[in-house]
């Protein structure tokens, strides 16, 4: 059979084929409304749901709940028949499964363990997401867009969000249960999952390519400068950009929201640098402290 | 925007309706499923009750058939108007007032009997307690009470005693008068009893729950739930031929040696038996499940579990088979399993090689050993010419100066003494283990090379010296050393260098007139890449390795001998139960199905072939060996086996119980160390089976006829099984042996006159006796010799013995031939041997005819007098 059939077809992998179809049905659903309504603003018609700022529980909501539970048991009820619990081989401690995959909700987090010192990847990451999370309400002060769909009034909202969620969140899982194989190796579609495969692939910290050893005290400052200065500079750029462009937006954030939200920010775009960096540059580290590995 | 919500609801109410029906059917598939679906072991209980039922009632109905086939019916109605007329008799008023009054009587009887057997207990009652206190107390006051006790205790039990007669007497008058209605009674219900415990039967089978079935093995925690669907499989008669209905096939060696109760299944056949739901998944034929279920004769791999030795073991045939194989191509050479530890090398000594045989044959069978002689065990390594000449460059280095490529063929001896070799050969039987020609080796397990081409592999000069004293150039070889003298050697070379010549093979290599020492280097490490010393010894008995000259001279010493000896191959000890996916498929994952038995089988096919580097020969098996090996290999697990489930051999019995094992000593040990008599026969459970037990022939045999047999030994037996001549009567047991086995250091100083025959008899004598048979009969009084002999005669004849024992010319052939048993075997023996016959031997086809101790000796008498008179 084809690797990649194979792949899609495991019982524990069904799950994300349909989240992949799910979430894009439902992405593309929500632009289109989101563009559609825009068009009707833009031309200063009503939209629906604009001004409804009461709806019932009870009709509306409840019934529609009542049916989709209905609906998503069926399907659940009907999956459990057909497919048994996909089980692997006897536990042996003496034994690591080759790949060794976490469960699929966390890949996107075990994918970051490429480009990242575990340290990272595996706690400050993770909590950033979770305070990330935490703090929406809280920055999120423009009240617009609430019961309908609109990209034009909430345009950092949205893309922040999708970036995020879309390509950070999901997209990582899916390329690690589909495009990682035995040595967490990438595999394409076509290819067969093969456990003596060897590839030579040398990294090097970023000093490195300029001489310097990163494990001294000239890498370690050089490191420093240059995630220092991405942090600095990330800090300030948005400033003076809207400062000049938007400076009201600036007043309404205030200094705390400012902060918090371009820490954020930056942290995140930190990662997909990152991964450029591995990936294209074999860049393993740019700053090797004693604790951790930026 | 009101009417559009109606529209909506409407809609959303054909699909709430929908899925909410759907739903509900849905719940009555979950129902079905988990009742039925995923418990297909009920149909099966169902199925198996039904055929049950059908079984059960043919076989009412047949008894029903015969019941009446045999006037059953008739006999019944008789009785039946028997028992109504002597009803009829009993009802008569004469008879009931006598019941009436006996009955009374009895009653009154029984009244008085339970009252004075409750005072009894009462006062034994009394006297424990006033036991007890006067036990603990002291007090003389309690022993009074108890004298007076006893002595009530004592009255009373004569009064019981005697009323309990009485009562006994008015029973039996009373059973007296229903006497013959109670035996019609009786009768009848004989004759109906086997249909009605069959009618029975057929109302029990319906009761039985339809349930798991599960044996939960405590100690190794397996839960075996085989039985849910193979319902049958303990049954005392089979159901049914189908799966899974049938009964456990020869249970009478399986089954009854291992309760299914304590052993369960899965504990030998494997599979996954806690899986309920499918026939596939209970079997272990799915992904993830290493261990398949194994079925038939594979099965017995499990055997090797527990069962320290499978020598003799019942219901093991197939796997005894296989396991000749690991020590045929000697696979514990370069691998460690456990039991083969102390086997010794398989291929023969090497050191003094290049004394032996040709340059030329050695590269030619370096290069294939199959080529030279088609059941060669030797594997094919992949040489290249160019490294079987390196390796037979280090071999003839090794072996010192001694060089001979000695044409054979060339200065032909005359006929005369060819013609006298060829005699010989005949006689000794060189055939017996010895193939030529593709006839004889019937010895198979001594593997003795074939000779069919020998003269164009060895040097004259070394034949001489191998025919004279094997354990020279070899210690510890199989092949024993006859007595022949210089003379007839030399007339056996002649007739087996001429005779045996290999036509077609070209021996075109030249040994070089001086090796190189590179080429000798490059053989080393061939040999320590590939591991030759695993089979061959390729120095002597000492620690350090014999160095040869022309290496010495360039520094270069031998491995120390402890490292020589370690296992250059993986370790088979847990093969069979190695996890599936740490075994390396290669660039075969493909290709061959990925478990591990078809691992194995592949490995054994094409050693090499999964991927590059590898360094196992390939043995060429044929694929029926293939699979017996896999068998057996498969059969090396760490299986957690339970102590309670181990039968250790003997050797390990010894062990733990810190005796060491049967050891021969002194000048037998010498003997056998010279003449290897236990390449065939087996003493004290040390040797093969190709010939008879000798463990107790010092007492089952008589002296003058072991003399005659050595001298002689022509039995009557197909030419191939015979005893080779081996001139034990005229030869000596040599002044020293180099054997390093034997226990000699317990040596007494013995005759060293004694001739061979003397050794054997003395030891036999000595050693193999048993105190199980005596050495004179019992006495019977009152009789004398000639009609002991007499009855003994007429028993012979009532109970047919001829009919598988020949005496002179008459008689079957399936047993012994006894014209001359009263001069082979001592009376003891035949004494006891009529007893039981299968104490000596547990697999004889003998009845045992019960005979009485008399009897017995008389037919020992009688066989005594059959004795071939001397010509």
């Amino acid at each position: 059979m084809n690797p990649f059939i194979e792949i899609i077809t495991q019982p524990d992998n069904i799950a994300i084929v349909i989240m992949v179809f799910m979430v894009t049905f439902f992405m593309v659903w929500a632009f289109q409304q989101a563009f559609q309504n825009d068009r009707l603003l833009a031309a200063g018609l009503p939209v629906d749901g604009e001004n409804d700022r009461f709806v019932d529980t009870f009709k509306p909501l409840v019934r529609i709940e009542l049916i989709i539970a209905i609906v998503v048991m069926v399907g659940l009820t009907i999956w459990s028949i057909a497919v048994d619990a996909p089980l692997e081989e006897i536990a042996n401690p003496t034994i690591t499964p080759n790949p060794a995959k976490a469960p699929w909700y966390f890949l996107g987090l075990q994918e970051l363990l490429v480009y990242f010192d575990p340290w990272l990847a595996g706690v400050v990451l993770p909590s950033l997401i979770v305070v990330g999370l935490l703090a929406i309400p809280y920055i999120d002060i423009n009240p617009k867009g609430n019961g309908y769909y609109t990209f034009s009034e909430r345009k950092y909202a949205v893309i922040i969000f999708s970036f995020g969620f879309f390509v950070l969140w999901l997209l990582l899982i899916v390329i690690g249960v589909f495009f990682r194989g035995p040595g967490w190796l990438w595999y394409w579609p076509w290819q067969e999952w093969d456990h003596s495969r060897v590839v030579f692939e040398p990294t090097r910290d970023l000093t490195a390519l300029i001489g310097i050893d990163s494990r001294s005290l000239p890498g370690f400052i050089i490191g420093a400068l240059v995630v220092g200065s991405y942090m600095v500079g990330g800090m300030i750029a948005p400033y003076r950009y809207w400062k000049k462009n938007n400076p009201e937006l600036l007043t309404q954030l205030g200094m705390v929201r400012y902060v918090t939200i371009v820490f954020l920010f930056i942290t995140m775009m930190a990662i997909p640098i990152k991964m450029v960096l591995r990936l294209v540059f074999l860049i393993k580290y740019v700053w090797i402290t004693p604790w951790f590995s930026v | 925007m009101a009417n559009e919500n109606k529209n909506n609801s409407s809609y959303r109410v054909y699909v709430f309706v929908f899925f909410s029906v759907l739903l509900l059917a849905l719940s009555v598939w979950v129902v079905w499923d988990d009742e039925f679906g995923l418990r297909p072991w009920k149909k099966y209980q169902e199925d198996y009750k039904a055929l049950k039922q059908d079984k059960l009632e043919k076989d009412y109905r047949r008894a029903v058939v015969d019941f009446q086939r045999a006037g059953g019916h008739k006999k019944l109605a008789e009785l039946e108007a028997k028992l109504s007329k002597a009803e009829a008799a009993f009802q008569s008023k004469e008879n009931q007032d006598k019941y009436t009054k006996l009955n009374s009587q009895f009653e009154a009887a029984h009244d008085v009997l339970t009252k004075s057997q409750k005072e009894l207990r009462d006062l034994r009652g009394q006297f424990l307690e006033t036991e007890y206190y006067y036990t603990k107390t002291q007090q003389p006051e309690y022993k009074a009470k108890m004298d007076v006790l006893q002595r009530s205790i004592d009255a009373v039990g004569l009064r019981v005693a005697a009323q309990q007669k009485v009562e006994e007497s008015i029973k039996g008058s009373l059973s007296a008068l229903t006497a013959g209605t109670a035996g019609i009674r009786a009768e009848i219900e004989n004759m109906k009893n086997g249909l009605e415990e069959k009618k029975e039967k057929i109302a029990n089978n319906g009761k039985f729950p339809i349930e798991i079935k599960q044996i939960h093995i405590k100690d190794i925690d397996k839960a075996d739930r085989c039985q849910s669907c193979h319902i049958g499989i303990d049954g005392k008669s089979q159901v049914s031929n189908k799966q899974p209905f049938t009964r456990h096939p020869a249970s009478f060696v399986y089954l009854d040696h291992h309760d299914p109760a304590k052993f369960g299944c899965t504990f030998c056949h494997r599979g996954q038996g806690r899986a309920t739901t499918s026939a596939e998944k209970a079997h272990g034929n799915v992904k993830h499940w290493d261990e398949p279920m194994l079925q038939g004769d594979m099965t017995q791999t499990s055997c090797l579990n527990c069962h320290g030795d499978i020598k003799n073991l019942r219901g093991a045939e197939s796997i005894i088979k296989s396991t000749e194989l690991i020590k045929k191509y000697g696979c514990y050479s370069c691998h460690k399993i456990p039991g083969y530890e102390t086997v010794g090398d398989v291929g023969p000594v090497l050191t003094q090689v290049g004394t032996k045989v040709n340059y030329s044959w050695a590269i030619n069978w370096l290069l294939d050993p199959k080529k030279y002689f088609a059941t060669a065990r030797m594997p094919k390594f992949y040489f290249t010419q160019d490294q079987a000449e390196s390796i037979a460059d280090y071999l003839f280095s090794m072996s010192g100066t001694t060089r001979h490529d000695v044409d054979n063929t060339k200065n032909k001896p005359d006929a005369k003494l060819i013609e006298e070799g060829k005699a010989l050969w005949a006689q000794s039987r060189c055939n017996l283990c010895h193939a030529t020609g593709g006839r004889g080796g019937n010895n198979t397990k001594v593997y003795a090379p074939d000779l069919s081409k020998v003269g164009s592999k060895v040097n004259k000069e070394w034949m001489f010296n191998w025919i004279k004293n094997p354990n020279a150039y070899f210690p510890g070889t199989k092949m024993p050393r006859f007595r022949f003298t210089d003379e007839q050697i030399n007339s056996l070379v002649a007739y087996i260098t001429t005779e045996y010549q290999d036509e077609e093979a070209e021996y075109k290599y030249v040994q070089p007139a001086e090796i190189k020492p590179a080429s000798i280097a490059k053989g080393k490490d061939l040999i320590q890449k590939y591991g030759c010393y695993g089979c061959h010894k390729l120095q002597g008995m000492e620690d350090m390795v014999q160095v040869a000259p022309s290496l010495k001279k360039q520094g270069v010493t031998f491995l120390r001998n402890t490292e020589m000896r370690e296992k250059i191959g993986m370790e088979l000890s847990s093969i069979g139960s190695k996890p599936v996916e740490m075994l390396d498929f290669g660039k075969l994952k493909k290709a061959i199905p990925n478990d591990r038995l078809s691992y194995i089988k592949q490995k054994l096919r094409d050693p090499r072939g999964y991927r590059l580097g590898l360094r196992m020969p390939n043995f060429r098996l044929a694929e029926s060996e293939i699979n017996e090996l896999a068998s057996v290999l498969y059969g090396f697990t760490d299986a957690n086996v339970p102590t309670r489930f181990l039968v250790p051999s003997r050797q390990e019995l010894d062990r733990m119980a810190g005796v060491s094992s049967y050891k021969f000593t002194g000048d037998f040990a010498k003997v056998i160390a010279d003449v290897k008599c236990t390449n065939c026969h087996s003493i004290r459970g040390i040797g093969a089976d190709y010939a008879p037990d000798l463990s107790i022939a010092g007492s089952k045999l008589q002296e003058g006829w072991i003399r005659n047999f050595l001298a002689n030994p022509d039995v009557i037996r197909p030419l191939l099984q015979q005893m080779p001549k081996l001139g034990l009567t005229s030869g000596k047991p040599p002044a020293k042996v180099t054997m390093p086995k034997f226990n000699l250091g317990k040596q007494k100083v013995e005759d060293t006159n004694r001739s061979d025959v003397d050794v054997v008899i003395n030891f036999f004598q000595q050693e193999l006796v048993t105190s199980d048979i005596p050495k004179v009969l019992p006495q019977l009084k009152g009789t004398t010799q000639d009609e002991l002999i007499a009855k003994g005669k007429q028993l012979y004849d009532l109970k047919g013995c001829k009919a598988c024992h020949q005496v002179g010319t008459d008689g079957g052939a399936l047993g012994p031939n006894l014209t001359n048993v009263g001069n082979r075997l001592t009376q003891g023996f035949i004494f006891k041997h009529l007893e039981n016959a299968r104490k000596f031997k547990p697999d004889i086809v003998e009845p045992n005819y019960g005979f009485t101790e008399a009897e017995r000796i008389y037919l020992t008498n009688f066989l005594m007098t059959l004795k071939l008179s001397a010509k």
